[in-house]
């Protein structure tokens, strides 16, 4: 077996390349399950012979919808492994979404256990016996600028849209010295598998020699946290900004025995990491910045104690390998290897958020994150708001006119408009809609309504009735007296 | 505070209204999956029991979830 010519900028035979160093070396453990290197490599060849068998290969993308499970990743790997590109797909999404997303990819069969109402035939890795010795897959010809995954962030109206990121878009990453990653690091796997944090839990460790745990149960509370501290070894945790400054709140203490946390998806709170700075003086914060268009990160800071007080805000840091950062009338756009392919089945999309530009005399390929940026003195880029009204919460992008599109058609909804709340500390919490409801309906129809027609977290916190909605002198919904109206609601 | 009276005031506090319909689920009271996970946690901390979300994200209402917390919290509502 050649062990010294993998390519390692392709996430697969980066993998192939740990395994081959120290295949006895546990890679994925879940519950009772432990998967290592060896058993993961040698699992993986032999469903990528099956899926290449059913048409698997370069230029395709495989659909996978399984719970999260070491066999999960070796069906992950294995769809790698034949050239293809997969879509891990979450299997707690309604069935239309999926049904949609696997009519956006045309695929002609999906990785799925069985159940009998999928629009396409489903292959079961689960019926499949390893046999003790497998044939290598066969190498192809991919390369790290080719699809590898497609990862779904909310878009518009609460369709997901699938962003395809190339093979180097993640292993771009992991020489970095951001974090620490390799042999002796253990990472737990908590971000939903259609997101880029995915990749970075799994494909972090997995390319580098370190060992990924996934947890059990949906919601990753800080008791599990603590029992992998303590029957994993686990030192290596990443959470999303919600999921952090609910930790730190709640239970501050459930970081001990960590090396190396990293946050980062929505603005942060400066409290959440002064108190987080001050319990756990020995661990490494680091708040990371990036959308899924650049693939997992674009920035990273190491959090130091005089951060949570600077005047611009938590600093975004500095760029990741084979990464640039470059404000473009202020917005945060980035270029270099992580930049994704487009989006799936959307090439006006595509050509509206990724374009090329040019940059000193250099055509340079980019993709504008709609974020505004400005660098502090040190050249640190810190964020300073956004250049439309899209907000984030618990982690999902939300548009604020998809929901008063839908809420403008519920029966007895005259006029309206959707405003933020935000704890003390700047962040957005969720969704008040402002309506002008004649006797027809009720706040409480009318949110019902919208529930009915929005995925959940598009569905405002509260429906609040107004006499009217105040317009400024362009007759545009007056956002600052309408948060003044909102404001003197209470709550 | 009986036990069941601890969970609601959590409830309460989490969500910030002033009273919570026992009778409605969660979803209705305008509860996120993220507001679930603080109330289990403080549940957790001030009652001792381990409660997973899904608990209160799934239950038909606040009286169900109760009656479904662990034996030492639920039982107790009765005396």
């Amino acid at each position: 077996m050649p062990s010294d010519d993998w390519n390692t900028a392709l996430i697969h035979e980066a993998f192939s390349h740990r395994a081959a160093r120290d295949p006895e070396a546990v890679a994925v453990r879940h519950g009772a399950e432990r998967f290592t290197y060896r058993r993961l490599e040698s699992t993986a060849d032999h469903y990528a012979a099956r899926l290449a068998g059913l048409g698997a290969g370069r230029g395709r993308v495989v659909p996978v919808l399984l719970e999260k499970s070491p066999t999960l990743v070796a069906a992950l790997l294995a769809v790698l492994k034949t050239g293809a590109a997969y879509a891990a797909l979450d299997p707690r999404w309604p069935r239309a979404r999926v049904a949609g997303i696997l009519d956006q990819i045309r695929a002609p069969f999906v990785i799925a256990e069985d159940t009998p109402d999928h629009p396409v035939p489903a292959w079961n890795p689960f019926h499949e016996t390893v046999p003790a010795v497998v044939d290598p897959a066969p190498r192809v010809g991919v390369t790290p600028g080719e699809a590898a995954s497609v990862f779904f962030t909310s878009g518009s109206g609460g369709v997901p849209k699938g962003v395809i990121s190339p093979h180097r878009g993640t292993t771009r990453l992991f020489p970095g010295d951001f974090a620490d990653f390799g042999p002796g690091r253990v990472m737990a796997q908590t971000s939903p598998v259609a997101w880029d944090g995915f990749s970075l839990e799994v494909w972090g460790m997995l390319t580098t020699g370190g060992r990924c745990v996934i947890p059990e149960g949906t919601y990753f509370m800080p008791d599990r946290l603590r029992r992998m501290v303590t029957e994993d070894g686990l030192d290596t945790l990443f959470l999303t900004t919600s999921l952090f400054n609910l930790f730190v709140a709640e239970d501050p203490e459930c970081f001990t025995g960590l090396r190396q946390v990293l946050t980062g998806g929505e603005r942060a709170s400066a409290t959440a990491f002064a108190a987080f700075l001050r319990t756990h003086p020995g661990v490494a914060l680091i708040h990371c910045y990036g959308p899924a268009e650049a693939t997992v990160f674009t920035t990273t800071h190491r959090v130091t104690a005089s951060d949570p007080a600077h005047p611009l805000g938590v600093p975004l840091g500095t760029a990741v390998p084979e990464t640039a950062v470059h404000l473009l009338d202020g917005e945060i756009c980035v270029s270099g290897s992580g930049l994704g392919i487009g989006y799936l089945a959307d090439p006006e999309l595509t050509a509206r958020r990724f374009g090329t530009v040019t940059i000193a005399g250099e055509p340079v390929r980019i993709y504008r994150t709609g974020d505004l940026g400005v660098r502090d003195h040190s050249g640190t880029l810190h964020f300073r708001g956004r250049v439309d009204r899209q907000v984030k919460i618990a982690g999902h992008r939300i548009e604020p006119g998809d929901v008063e599109d839908a809420a403008a058609r519920v029966p007895g909804v005259e006029a309206c408009a959707v405003l933020p709340e935000s704890d003390d500390t700047g962040r957005h919490t969720g969704l008040v809609l402002c309506c002008v409801i004649d006797g027809s309906t009720t706040p409480a129809a009318v949110r019902r309504s919208l529930a009915d027609v929005l995925p959940r977290y598009l569905v405002p916190d509260r429906v609040l009735p107004v006499a009217a909605i105040p317009l400024n002198p362009n007759g545009k919904v007056d956002h600052v007296a309408l948060a003044h109206i909102v404001a003197a609601t209470g709550r | 505070m009986s036990p069941s009276e601890t969970v609601v005031h959590i409830i309460t506090e989490v969500l910030r209204v002033d009273e919570v319909d026992t009778t409605a689920d969660f979803y209705d009271l305008g509860g996120s999956s993220l507001q679930a996970m603080r109330i289990c946690l403080r549940i957790t901390q001030e009652l001792g029991v381990e409660v997973s979300p899904e608990a209160l994200l799934d239950c038909d209402d606040i009286d169900a979830f109760i009656a479904g917390l662990p034996a030492a919290v639920a039982s107790t509502d009765a005396v």
